[in-house]
This record gives C-alpha cells, structure tokens and sequence, in this order.
C-alpha cells in the first residue's frame, strides 16, 4: 500500500487522538480508585473573592449564591472588588453590604489587579476566586476543602457546570465541560494539573509566599496553576464539588474567549519552558507536549482540511459545470463507489474507535456528575471541533508574530 | 525528581497499537481487500473474459439476438470493482495492474462483438472510445471521463463508452491506437470519428445518433 501525504497526516492524527483518549480512560479508570479525598478535621475559613467590571446585572445574584453556600457562616467571608466599572456595580453591591460582604472599589487595572487587591483585603486562610458569572453549587465548600488536608495541594478546582444552557452552542459547552472535566480529574490522578479557572481555591499561604496572580498575561488562571506546578505543589481536581457558570452564547463570543484561553496557555508555557523536562515528570514529559503538539496538530489539520475542501469543492463545482449541474444521473454511481470505500478503508475502524473511546469518557464523566445524555452531543461532534480548532489556529498565529489578541 | 508512567504510557501505546493492527486486519477481512475477494474478482473478470469469448462465437450465428446493454451493465459493474480495489491498493498494485489489463481485453472483446451488432444488425447503438491517462494530462482526463459517464448514466440504452488507460502497455489497445491514430490523452472516438483533446458534452451530444 502507497501512504500518501493525506494518509500519513491521517493516520498520525489518528494515532495521537487514540492515544490521548485512551490514555485519560486509563488513568481515570486505573488509578481513579486509589485517589481519596481526605476528611476534614476542622473548617479553615474561605475568602470568596469577586472581582467585578460591569456586572451591575448579575452581581447582586452572584453575592446572593455565594452567601447561600452551606459552610459554617464564621468561616466564610465575601469580598466583592469592583474594578472601577463604567456602570453601577459598586452601588449594586453596596446595597448587599454586611457583615459577611464586604464590598471595594479600586482604580480600573483588570480581573488579576482587582484579584490580588481582595486577597490583600480577606483574612481566610482559602481563597476562592469567583467571577461574577460563576455561581457556586450549595455544597460547593464542603465538598472541596478536604483536599487541603493534603499539604502537598496548594488549589482545588471544583468541576465547572453550564449555568442554564439554551441554544445548540451552550449545550455543546455541557458535553465539552463534561467531557473535560474527566480530563483534568485525570490531570489530577496523574499530578499535572496546571490550571486554576473560574471559582478554584488557592491556599493562602502560597500566595503570600510566591506572589498573587500575574497581571501581564491573559490566562492569570493558567499562570497561577503553572506556578503551583513550578514549585512542585499539585492542584486538585474535584468532581463532586461544582460551580455553574455562565458561558458564551454566540459563535463570536466562544472564539474570543477560546483564542484568549489558548493564547494564554502558549504564553505561560513559554513563560514556564524550563518545565519541558523529566525532571517535572509527567506534565513534563507528556502533558505539557502533548497540549503543544496538540494546539500544533490543531491548527495544521484545520488550515490543511479547509485547502482540501475549498479545492475539492471548486474541482466538484468545475466538474459539474461540464455537465451543466445536471448531477442527478450520476448520483447513485457516486454514492455506490464511496460507500464501497468507506467499508473496505481500514481506517474507518480506528477512526470508529475512535469516537467510541471520546464517547465512553464522556459518558463517563456524564454518568458521573448525573448529567443528562443529550443528542446534540453529534452537532458537538461534527461542528463544534471545527470552531475550537479555528480558535486555536488564530490563538497559534498571534502567538507566532508575538502579538497579542486585543480581545 | 517527579514520578514518571512509563508503565502507562508503554501499556496504552500498545493498546493503541493493537486497534490499529485490528483496524488494519479487520478492515482487509471485511473488504474486498482480503485475498479471497481479490482472487474472487480477478477469477470474475477471467470467467467473463473466457464467457464472453465464447458468447461472440455464438453470437456470430445468432448475431442479433445480442442484448449489448446487458453486457455493458455486468462489464460496469465489475469496472466499478476494480475502480475501488485501485483506490484502496493504489495505481501500482501488481493485482490492479493485472486485473485492469484484463479488464482492457474485455473491453476489447466487446467492442468487436458491439460494433458487429451494429453493422451486421443495423442498430443504432453509439459507440465511444475514451482513451485516458493518469499521468499527462490527468485532469483534463478525469473532466472528459466525468461528462461520459454523464452521459451513459443518461441515457444507458442508447451509448456504450469503452475507456483505456493510454500508458497500459497492452499490444491489443497499441493496435487499436494506431488504427485510430491516437496520440494524446484525453481522446475520444465517437462513432469511429477521432476527437483529440477534451471534448464538451454538447459536442458529444451533437454527435450521437
């Protein structure tokens, strides 16, 4: 057999995503077990802090759902931080003002400046940074402080839900949030956690020691799980602990938030090169490669996959003005000669397990955090690949000509 | 020093490995790619070259009794056969090659009975030559091969198109292009008229009875 170009890319990719997919089954499955979150001897007290910048819609709702969290009221304390908005959310916040609240306002210098100011404010010995989309689940506190039993952890991340999801676009964000979230458990499992998103718990301790959240990067998130990791301290991933969140509703939206997310993450592996090594063990080796050669692979397939089908799609317009678009004679002979291919190719088995390994983790993950299964997840499979990798091909050249995304 | 799976990575790269040779061996099961399907059809195309051989025998007696679109239906079918063992084995495939130079004396074969059919019989069949190339001129190819099949799916009963691949080095198609004086690839001879280059349908069309 001949391997051409489009094979070898083929099966490269198919290897890749094999590999991976199974990989994160293994260790989720295997090691899974061995895994226990440790009981909590005494509540340590929780600093929620909000950083807000024109959110006078949902910030007295987001104070609300974190005042109704179940933790012992005298462990828990609130500290809103309003980044100098252009609209009412310092007075919005205000009217909610009191003893657990309590409520800042700062010169305009972004989400880490106004983080690192309300870390300087609280007095819990956790802090939990909430944006103000981001609502926690009741037992959202008490499921995840046993984690910080173990010293070795120095952030636990509660698992991201989809706050209401309404169109086809939220709801591909359930099946991605679900599917990821048993991803980065086995993040966990394997001690290569690298990130701290939305509504994650940081010890106190290690801000003091190591600084706050880097205020020159996009992903601060990213930044501050990279550090953990450069200390050689792990970040926790939980399951059972949940937050909801509000997530992009329109195509446009999701591929700003996604560029800046995947710009983000090739700039603080940039920043944190050095950790490209054995010696930082598995993210080293395998994840933190792995993640390039992915956003790489990425971005390759989509410009390469577009070519092909802009130029298949001209030569099949050229071909059928040659017999005045009259295509319909021809139909059934086409579709005989593909479908024949398709059985006798080799590489619809693996491309078949393939998607039977992504369906067995999300199912998985699904099943785990009692989420519903959701026919929308073929839309996800067919459409929603292409919108990531777009972003990622954007994020990609950006970072090439070492420019930022203004978003 | 950080703890490092080799034991993990080793494991899945051999499960991943696995599927893949499963994939590979699977597939070659199922398809017409095993060697019992290959075998099959090469033994298909023998069978109707040796039936067909022995029909234009009792054809010359019984000339017109021929159904040639019957024919070229079963000879289609097993052209579309060949056509998906040489996408899946590739152009250089001895099995492919082979088959395709069978299938070229087939061809042949039933060009001589139909063009019998034609003048002994007085019918009116229209038949089309179409010499091709994979390598010069390949795409012009491929768009004169695209609006004769065209052609035939439309009207199925009226044209029989007999296609060689110019570069097969096969004496029988050698005689016939120089019978017909055929250089270039694409070619088409349209009821015995050579057209050299490719030909639009509705120049084709202008030309059929």
């Amino acid at each position: 057999m001949k391997l051409m170009f489009n094979d070898i890319l083929i099966y490269v990719t198919l290897f890749f995503s094999l590999f991976s997919t199974l990989f994160f089954l293994v260790i989720y499955i295997e090691e899974g077990r061995k895994v226990k979150k440790k009981k909590v001897k005494k509540y340590p007290k929780i600093s929620i802090i909000m950083p807000a910048y024109n959110e006078s819609e949902n910030i007295i709702k987001s104070i609300k759902s974190a005042k109704s969290v179940d933790y012992p009221k005298n462990k828990l304390e609130i500290i809103v931080v309003d980044d100098k908005s252009e609209d009412n959310t310092y007075e919005q916040a205000k009217k909610v003002q009191g003893k657990l609240v309590k409520v800042f306002t700062k010169k305009h210098g972004g989400k880490a400046r106004a983080v690192n100011y309300g870390i300087k404010k609280s007095s819990g010995e956790i802090i939990m940074v909430l944006d103000a989309d981001t609502f926690p689940d009741k037992k959202c506190l008490k499921n995840i402080v046993g984690y910080f039993e173990d010293p070795k952890i120095m952030a636990a991340l509660p698992l991201q839900k989809i706050w209401r999801p309404r169109n086809l676009l939220e709801k591909c964000q359930v099946m991605e949030y679900t599917t990821i979230g048993l991803i980065k458990k086995a993040f966990f499992i394997m001690g290569s956690m690298n990130c701290t998103p939305a509504g994650a718990f940081v010890r106190k301790s290690f801000l003091k020691k190591h600084g706050g959240f880097a205020t020159n990067t996009l992903t601060e998130d990213f930044e501050m799980g990279m550090k953990i990791q450069s200390k050689n301290y792990q970040v926790a991933q939980s399951l059972d602990s949940q937050v909801y969140t509000v997530v992009p509703n329109k195509i446009k939206k999701l591929i700003r938030q996604r560029v800046r997310w995947s710009y983000g993450g090739l700039e603080n592996i940039k920043k944190y090169r050095h950790m490209l090594s054995p010696k930082y063990g598995d993210l080293g080796l395998f994840f933190l490669p792995m993640m390039l050669f992915g956003i790489g692979l990425v971005s390759f397939l989509f410009i390469y996959s577009m070519i092909r089908l802009i130029s298949n799609l001209f030569h099949t317009l050229y071909l059928n003005s040659l017999i005045n678009f009259d295509i319909i004679p021809l139909i059934d002979l086409n579709g005989k000669i593909t479908a024949a291919s398709i059985i006798t190719n080799e590489k619809t088995f693996i491309i078949l397990f393939t998607i039977l390994s992504a369906f067995i983790i999300y199912n998985l993950g699904r099943k785990r955090i009692n989420e519903k299964f959701r026919l929308s997840y073929i839309f996800y499979f067919l459409i929603y690949g292409w919108i990531m990798s777009f972003s990622q091909l954007i994020a990609l050249s950006y970072f090439l000509v070492g420019k930022k995304p203004r978003w | 020093m950080r703890k490092i799976s080799w034991d993990k990575y080793f494991s899945v790269f051999l499960i991943t490995f696995l599927i893949f040779v499963i994939g590979i061996l699977l597939s070659q099961t199922i398809s017409s790619k095993s060697s019992k399907e290959i075998l099959k059809t090469q033994k298909q195309v023998k069978n109707y070259i040796l039936s067909l051989n022995l029909q234009s025998d009792i054809a010359s007696e019984y000339i017109c009794r021929v159904n040639v679109f019957d024919l070229t239906k079963e000879k289609l079918n097993l052209g579309q056969q060949i056509e998906i063992l040489e996408k899946n084995l590739g152009k250089e495939n001895e099995i492919v090659r082979d088959l395709k130079q069978d299938y070229s004396l087939l061809s042949i074969r039933q060009w001589l009975l139909v063009k019998q059919v034609r003048e002994k019989c007085n019918r009116n069949i229209n038949i089309i030559l179409f010499f091709y190339s994979n390598t010069n001129n390949s795409s012009e190819s491929e768009s004169q091969g695209y609006v004769l099949d065209y052609l035939y799916e439309k009207e199925p009963e009226d044209i029989v198109i007999y296609a060689f691949d110019m570069d097969e080095d096969n004496p029988a198609l050698d005689t016939i292009k120089s019978i017909y004086g055929i250089e270039v690839a694409p070619s088409v001879v349209v009821n015995e008229r050579l057209f050299s280059g490719f030909q639009s349908k509705g120049r084709i069309e202008m030309l059929l009875t």
